[in-house]
C-alpha cells in the first residue's frame, strides 16, 4: 500500500506492506532506528514516538493508521549535534546508562511537558507508566524531566 | 514482530464500515488497535481483512442529553480519562478510563473497541454493567441498543452480529462511583478489579446500585447478591462489609500467573469494600 507520513517535518511516501507496523516503517524504510524495538509485546515504550501530538507505541500501530498524519521521532530533536535541553537535562541527570530505552522516554516525556510544563513528581511518575527502564531505577529520569519544567516544541 | 498478512481496508462512514464488516470470513474492525495488533502480532488470531474504521467522522463526540452520558465509540481512553464531562456525569466511568493499561495505550485504545474486544481483562465492561449503561449498534439491519447484560457472552465474545459495529456508549448519570483495581505492575492488566456505582437519595439511602467484577472466568460479572444487599440501605461499615463478601462470594474466579482463585476471592473482596465505601461517600455528597 502506497502511504505518506510527515516525520519531524519531512514528507516522506513509502510502498509498504499493510502488515507493516510504524516502528518497522521508521526503523526500515526511513532508516530512522533512533526509535527502538525493545519488547515487541507493547509492554515497554522503547518504541514511543509522537503521533498527531499523542505520544504512542509504534510496535502497536499498523503503518496504514498513520497515513497522511505527523509523527516526531527523537532525531527530531538535536540540532546539529547540539542536544535539545530535554536530552541534555537526561544527560546532566543521569537519566541513562545503556541508553536503548531513553529515545522511548524522550518522546513520552516531550508530550507529556506540552501539556504540563510544570508538573509534580507525582504526574510525572504516571506519565510515565507506559515505559521501562532497567538501568536508572527512574529516579533520575523524574528528576530530569522535572528540570525542564517549560514546554518547548523542540523538545 | 510483523502481524501475518492481511488485506488493509480504510472505512470512511459508518455505512462502509458495516458493509466491509459484512464481508468475508475473518473480517474484523480495526479501531485503535491496542487489543487487536498485539493480538495479531502474537498469532492468536489471523484476521484476512482488516477494517479501519479509526477514521470515521462523527464517532469522536462526549455529551449528554436526557441525563445521559453520551460517549462516541473512537473516543480515546485517554480523553475519556480526561474528560469533565465524564468526572461530573460519571465518576465511575473517569476513574476507570484512568486506571487502564498505561498513557501511551490510552492515547490510542477506544471505548468502543475495549468493550467489543471483551476481554475478561479490560476494564471498561465492568465499567459499564455497574452504570447498567447501554451500547449503540449499527448494522446491517439498522440500529439497536444492547444493554450492559447482554452485550457480553464470553471470553473475546459479544452479541454483536456480523457486520455491526458499536457506535457509542449511554450510560444514566451514577451520583457515586468508584473503580478499585490491583494491578502487578504499572502498566500489566489488573489481577482483578470491582466497578460500583450508586444512585442515592438526600438521605444518604442507596436506590440502586451497580456493582461488577473485571478479571474473573465471565467478563464483568454482575455481583447481583451484593447489589441486592445495598439498595435500600443507609451504608454503614457492617452492610459495606456484608456486600463486599457476596460480591466475592458470587464472582467466578480462575487461577492462573495473576494469582490463585483464592486469593482473587480474597483480593475480590477487599476492593469491593474500598470501592463500596468510596462511592457511598461520594453518592452521599460528603
Amino acid at each position: 500500500m502506497r502511504l505518506t507520513v510527515a516525520v519531524n517535518g519531512v514528507t516522506h511516501r513509502v510502498d509498504c506492506h499493510p502488515s507493516t507496523l510504524l516502528v518497522h516503517l521508521l526503523r526500515e524504510e526511513l532508516e530512522l532506528t533512533g526509535t527502538h524495538v525493545g519488547c515487541d509485546t507493547s509492554s515497554c515504550g522503547a518504541c514511543t514516538v509522537i503521533l498527531d501530538g499523542a505520544a504512542v507505541k509504534s510496535c502497536t500501530v499498523l503503518a496504514g493508521q498513520a497515513d497522511g498524519r505527523e509523527i516526531e521521532t527523537v532525531e527530531g530533536f538535536a540540532d546539529n549535534h547540539r542536544l535539545s535541553p530535554l536530552q541534555q537535562a537526561f544527560a546532566d541527570h543521569f537519566a541513562l546508562q545503556c541508553g536503548f530505552c531513553t529515545s522511548g522516554f524522550l518522546m513520552a516525556a516531550t508530550a507529556f511537558l506540552r501539556q504540563n510544563p510544570e508538573p509534580s513528581e507525582a504526574e510525572v511518575r504516571k506519565a510515565l507508566e507506559g515505559n521501562l527502564c532497567r538501568c536508572t531505577g527512574y529516579q533520575h529520569i523524574v528528576d530530569a524531566v522535572r528540570s525542564t519544567r517549560t514546554p518547548g516544541d523542540r523538545r | 514482530m510483523r502481524p501475518p498478512d492481511f488485506e488493509f481496508r480504510l472505512a470512511g462512514t459508518v455505512e462502509e464500515a458495516i458493509a466491509a464488516l459484512g464481508g468475508e470470513d475473518g473480517t474484523t474492525a480495526l479501531a485503535g488497535g491496542q487489543s487487536l495488533i498485539p493480538m495479531m502480532r502474537f498469532r492468536l488470531i489471523r484476521p484476512s481483512v482488516v477494517v479501519d474504521i479509526g477514521r470515521i467522522e462523527g464517532l469522536g463526540s462526549i455529551g449528554s442529553s436526557d441525563g445521559l452520558l453520551e460517549v462516541g465509540a473512537l473516543v480515546t481512553t485517554a480523553r475519556l480519562a480526561r474528560s469533565a464531562t465524564v468526572r461530573s456525569l460519571s465518576p465511575l466511568w473517569a476513574e476507570t478510563a484512568s486506571a487502564i493499561a498505561d498513557p501511551l495505550v490510552r492515547n490510542l485504545g477506544t471505548v468502543g473497541g475495549n468493550l467489543a474486544h471483551a476481554d475478561p481483562l479490560n476494564d471498561l465492561p465492568a465499567a459499564l454493567v455497574a452504570a447498567r449503561g447501554h451500547v449503540t449498534v449499527a448494522g446491517p439491519d439498522g440500529t439497536r441498543t444492547i444493554g450492559s447484560d447482554d452485550l457480553f457472552a464470553g471470553p473475546f465474545e459479544t452479541a454483536l452480529r456480523r457486520g455491526e459495529l458499536i457506535t457509542g456508549v449511554r450510560l444514566p448519570r451514577g451520583s457515586g462511583g468508584a473503580y478499585e483495581k490491583m494491578k502487578r505492575a504499572a502498566a500489566d492488566y489488573g489481577v482483578a478489579a470491582v466497578a460500583v456505582q450508586f444512585a442515592m437519595d438526600d438521605g444518604g439511602r442507596i436506590t440502586q446500585a451497580g456493582i461488577a467484577v473485571t478479571g474473573g472466568a465471565d467478563v464483568a460479572a454482575r455481583a447481583a447478591e451484593a447489589e441486592d444487599l445495598l439498595v435500600g440501605s443507609d451504608p454503614r461499615p457492617s452492610t459495606i462489609a456484608r456486600a463486599a463478601s457476596a460480591t466475592a462470594a458470587s464472582a467466578l474466579m480462575v487461577t492462573d500467573d495473576r494469582g490463585s482463585a483464592r486469593y482473587k476471592r480474597e483480593l475480590v473482596k477487599a476492593l469491593a469494600g474500598r470501592a463500596i465505601e468510596r462511592a457511598a461517600n461520594r453518592g452521599g455528597g460528603t
